[in-house]
């Protein structure tokens, strides 16, 4: 069952001087199993969105409904909600709390009604797909591994509870390249294995790369929804929002300018690269 | 000019000791703006952190303006002469006024009250914020803050400014902003600056990049020599630039360019002149 967004409206600081709209009459669709990215400027209304979606806020006007609930509505329990929709905010490093890797990825499921080894067997697999070996660091300190590892096990704490739906705000901010590739890979797979995936990033890269669908927000107004092929065909609509496009894909729009005729719908490496041999090896032809 | 050679450096953790420094070197010459590459874990911020005796040095050599670092006595001279700006805006703000932030560390040194504003002003002028000195730095963007706390570090002066991953949080706007202050201080007000990232791209202004592999550096040079060294960047733990990514994938198609080249710009190019 989908997630709908219907008319979502959220003012923050209503009735008073400081009065801000952060999010202005949002209506969208979200299907299970989507790979969907978030692109705003600054103070867009990203984290609010979010923040909605997750019942975290009550929307002022509008609302959510998820597998067919109004997660706002008077009757609505909302620990249905926290199992099926996952959070990870930003610099997850920073909720990591327990002594041990195997007790705060476990925190989770305290009240999920898995007895014991359920929940060693659940802690062992989110670890394991977050590239971990279980027996060497489930009896680590979480405070004492790197920044990157720390990262990986904050998310194991949230797939531990295996939610339907996972929501990442800026996961990849701080990462080193190698460390964003294997991290990316890990949410692909899981969304390949059906998890619903909406990730919220600067990074037109990662978007562009692995996003199926973007959601453009700009002034807390939902600006764009289509494909990164779409969205990112139009450069110059992307900057005026402040935002970049893919390296991918500004190469193939820079080539265009120069005089190159190749097609204005490549977001990704792996269509760039074919798409300018195949220019290249043309012109051959010809000559 | 920083001076470091064989910098040893390791601390408690799990299991054991840890050796973060595995005998680094480094030379920065004055008025060079270098850039460090590595993957998260490599040392990198453990060494910039000795530059102003945040950290102390455990084994080797290090001097910087001039000053011993393992003198105790030269601790104070030398975190007035290395100004440093770290990853999180949001961790470096000591007053909710931007002026008042600014003035923190003119005020810790005993500056003349009357000096301040001006030197305040001066800073924030630098940074390209001049006009912000009565807001509060929890209403600035991502990349204004960045620029804040550094006409914080500015305001007093240094001759070495040093950067760890000061774009890594920053949206492209943020990102572009902070670059461009970097450069200029380095262009026109001629100061020695140090800069930590693990974007490829950002390394490209450089004067000399040095690639950082466990403790240690792997290679340094001109940033068109090391960042289109494919194996080289393969054993830092770092992915290419795009573009040297397609020239090293178009040529062993059959087609080769001219030379390496290192921004979307040079590349488009180039491909636009090959066809």
């Amino acid at each position: 069952m989908p997630i709908e967004v219907k008319n979502l409206s959220f003012t923050y600081s209503a009735g008073t001087p400081f009065e801000t709209s952060a999010l202005k009459n949002i209506s969208l669709e979200i299907k299970n199993g989507e790979f969907i990215g978030v692109m705003g400027h600054t103070g867009c209304g990203k984290s609010t969105l979010i923040r909605a979606l997750a019942g975290l806020l009550r929307p002022s006007e509008g609302s959510i409904v998820v597998d067919g609930s109004d997660i706002n509505g008077r009757r609505y329990d909302r620990s249905k909600l926290r199992r099926k929709l996952g959070v990870v905010f930003q610099y997850p490093e920073c909720q990591l709390f327990e002594t041990t890797v195997e007790k705060d990825v476990a925190f989770g499921l305290k009240h999920s009604g898995l007895n014991k080894d359920e929940v060693t067997e659940r802690v062992r697999w989110a670890l394991e797909i977050c590239g971990f070996d279980f027996e060497k660091i489930a009896k680590a300190s979480p405070m004492g591994l790197s920044g990157g590892e720390k990262r990986r096990v904050a998310i194991a704490g949230v797939l531990a509870v295996k939610p339907e739906y996972l929501i990442l705000d800026e996961p990849i901010a701080g990462l080193d390249p190698l460390g964003r590739e294997a991290f990316l890979e890990l949410i692909t797979g899981l969304n390949a294995d059906g998890m619903t995936i909406i990730m919220v990033s600067h990074n037109a890269d990662c978007i562009g790369e692995y996003a199926r669908r973007v959601l453009l927000l700009n002034g807390g107004e939902l600006v764009g929804d289509g494909s990164p092929q779409e969205l990112f065909s139009d450069v110059e609509r992307m900057r005026s929002l402040h935002l970049g496009v893919s390296r991918s894909r500004e190469i193939a729009w820079l080539l265009k300018k120069g005089g190159m005729d190749i097609p204005q719908d490549i977001c990704s490496y792996d269509r760039l690269l074919p798409a300018v041999l195949a220019h290249l090896r043309g012109g051959d032809e010809h000559d | 000019m920083i001076k470091a050679k064989d910098l040893i450096f390791s601390y408690d953790c799990e299991g054991g000791r840890h050796r973060s420094l595995d005998g680094a070197c480094i030379t920065v010459r004055d008025g060079e703006l270098v850039a460090v590459l590595g993957h998260n874990g490599c040392g990198k911020s453990t060494l910039v952190k000795h530059f102003n005796a945040l950290l102390e040095v455990q084994k080797g050599e290090l001097t910087v303006a001039g000053l011993d670092a393992k003198s105790e006595a030269n601790i104070w001279t030398l975190r007035r002469k290395v100004g440093m700006v770290f990853q999180n805006p949001d961790n470096q703000f000591v007053s909710s006024v931007v002026a008042e932030d600014v003035a923190f560390g003119l005020e810790n040194y005993g500056v003349d009250g009357s000096e301040i504003p001006e030197r305040v002003s001066a800073a924030l002028a630098l940074v390209g914020m001049a006009g912000f000195e009565r807001r509060s730095p929890h209403m600035l963007s991502g990349g204004q803050k960045q620029r804040v706390a550094l006409a914080g570090v500015l305001a007093m002066d240094p001759d070495i400014l040093v950067f760890d991953e000061v774009t890594s949080m920053l949206d492209p706007d943020g990102r572009r902003e902070v670059l461009s202050v970097i450069k200029r201080l380095h262009s026109q007000q001629g100061k020695t600056i140090v800069m930590i990232t693990h974007y490829v791209e950002e390394a490209v202004f450089a004067d000399r990049v040095y690639l950082m592999h466990d403790g240690r550096m792997l290679a340094d040079g001109a940033p068109r020599e090391m960042l289109t060294d494919l194996e080289l960047l393969r054993r830092t733990g770092l992915t290419p630039p795009t573009p040297v990514r397609m020239y090293h994938d178009l040529k062993a198609a059959g087609f080769e360019l001219p030379y390496c080249p290192l921004t979307n710009e040079e590349l488009a190019e180039e491909l636009c002149r090959l066809k």
